[in-house]
């Protein structure tokens, strides 16, 4: 048994797992061969089951963070990659279950930092063709394949500059965007709560099952929004033109927010709007209702059309 | 097989062990490795990740022959960590079987039949 402890002892240091880890182990290990002894297990038999020192050691090593030793300017964060960008590039991003933020900044790299649990270098982390990329390992059995790290988080630091297209696609993870100024701006989101502030962009787009959306300080010429069930709360919304909504049940929350034409298609989903000045409406609903209340009277909001079963639209003075 | 692979499954047994009682870690892998193979895919840090990612806390117990034991015990994350990962375990096999069942069971006709149409197109 002693020689087993200190084999594994060795591979642990080797494998740079920190000392209070390593104590833990060695005498979750005691315990177990304690019992195995008891049982009346030979050493060969005891390495059989509990695999070989190095074994345990190299298993247990390629997921135990050595936080100390990654340089970071993010407290808190660790640096894992970063690439030099020249001209507008585009962002692919594609994730389940790691959280995210997504920030603009004035510099002239992309920065992929990560904190928790995660080995990024099974991802696909790349800038080629002036589109960057970050997207889940790719295997073949999905949850078989690869650890589920419910504690990651992964930081994304890019250069505040235009991005013609900008893809997002997120699957129970929350994610937090700020500062993007970009042609596209496209947001798949399932399950995962998205919080938005400062973007800027031609069109936008989200598409969003059960999560709950909030955006904040948006500049576009046009909006798409797709919801099912999750909740939407807009504040300080400039849209040129077209604001269109296609909702099953997701209510949404507006505060102050010019557009153009709202279209609203829902089954259930409720428009509430404070300070929301669309130069028209049309409905489509089956017992959604939109509310308006506005300080400005004098601003004229055209009901073009309105197709519901029960669904009503008030508009009123706040 | 497939390491990963291999590991997903030993992950779901592991989970599984804990669903009806606590137990200490020797037991958990005495359990398994009494029907698996477990010697390429050690249990003990498959058992301290989940344990980590809180799936299970541990306390200790004194138990009738001196030092205490270790238990683990799944938590509310454990289980519904079980039940997905369970899920997809059980669409894959299922699917897997309905796939190999249309070729037919591992019965002496079928393989004599397939051996004769294997030779019948040599010749």
């Amino acid at each position: 048994m002693k020689k087993f402890l200190e084999e594994l002892e060795k591979e642990l240091t080797k494998n740079g797992i920190k000392k209070s880890e390593i104590e833990e182990i060695l005498h979750d290990h005691e315990e177990m061969i304690k019992e195995a002894k008891k049982e009346g297990l030979s050493d060969e038999e005891i390495e059989t089951k509990f695999g070989s020192p190095k074994h345990v050691a190299d298993e247990l090593g390629s997921f135990s963070q050595n936080e100390d030793d990654v340089e970071s300017d993010i407290e808190g964060f660790g640096l894992f990659k970063s690439f030099s960008v020249q001209e507008d590039f585009n962002i692919n991003i594609g994730l389940v279950d790691e959280d995210f933020e997504l920030s603009g900044e004035d510099s002239s790299e992309i920065k992929v930092y990560y904190k928790g649990k995660i080995d990024l270098n099974k991802y696909q982390i790349t800038f080629e063709d002036n589109v960057f990329t970050l997207k889940e390992p790719k295997m073949g059995f999905s949850l078989f394949g690869i650890r589920r790290s419910a504690s990651a988080t992964i930081l994304i630091k890019i250069p505040y500059r235009m991005i013609p297209q900008c893809i997002i696609s997120a699957v129970n993870a929350d994610a937090i965007i700020n500062k993007i100024k970009s042609g596209t701006f496209q947001i798949k989101s399932t399950n995962g709560d998205m919080s938005l502030a400062d973007i800027s962009s031609k069109l936008f787009k989200t598409d969003t099952v059960n999560g709950d959306m909030k955006i904040k300080r948006l500049k576009t010429e046009a909006i798409e929004f797709v919801t099912i069930s999750g909740d939407v709360t807009l504040e300080h919304i400039d849209c040129e033109n077209n604001f269109a909504v296609n909702s099953v049940s997701g209510d949404m929350n507006i505060n102050n927010m010019h557009c153009g034409e709202c279209s609203f298609h829902t089954v259930s989903g409720d428009i509430e709007g404070n300070n929301f000045y669309p130069t028209s409406i049309s409905v489509k609903s089956v017992s959604g209702d939109i509310d308006i209340r506005n300080e400005d009277m004098s601003h004229q909001i055209e009901i073009k059309s309105k197709k519901s079963v029960s669904g009503s639209i008030n508009i009123g003075k706040k | 097989m497939n390491s990963q692979f291999k590991r997903g499954i030993i992950e779901l047994c592991v989970l599984s062990e804990l669903l009806s009682e606590d137990k200490y870690g020797y037991l958990i892998i005495s359990s398994i490795s009494e029907y698996l193979d477990v010697n390429d895919n050690t249990i003990y840090p498959i058992l301290r990740r989940l344990t980590q990612d809180g799936y299970f806390l541990t306390y200790l117990e004194e138990s009738n022959l001196g030092a205490p034991r270790k238990y683990y015990q799944m938590t509310e994350k454990g289980l519904n960590y079980y039940i997905s990962l369970r899920d997809e375990w059980d669409e894959f096999i299922g699917g897997v079987y309905q796939i190999l069942n249309k070729g037919g069971n591992k019965g002496e006709e079928v393989l004599r039949r397939t051996r004769e149409r294997i030779n019948k197109k040599r010749n």
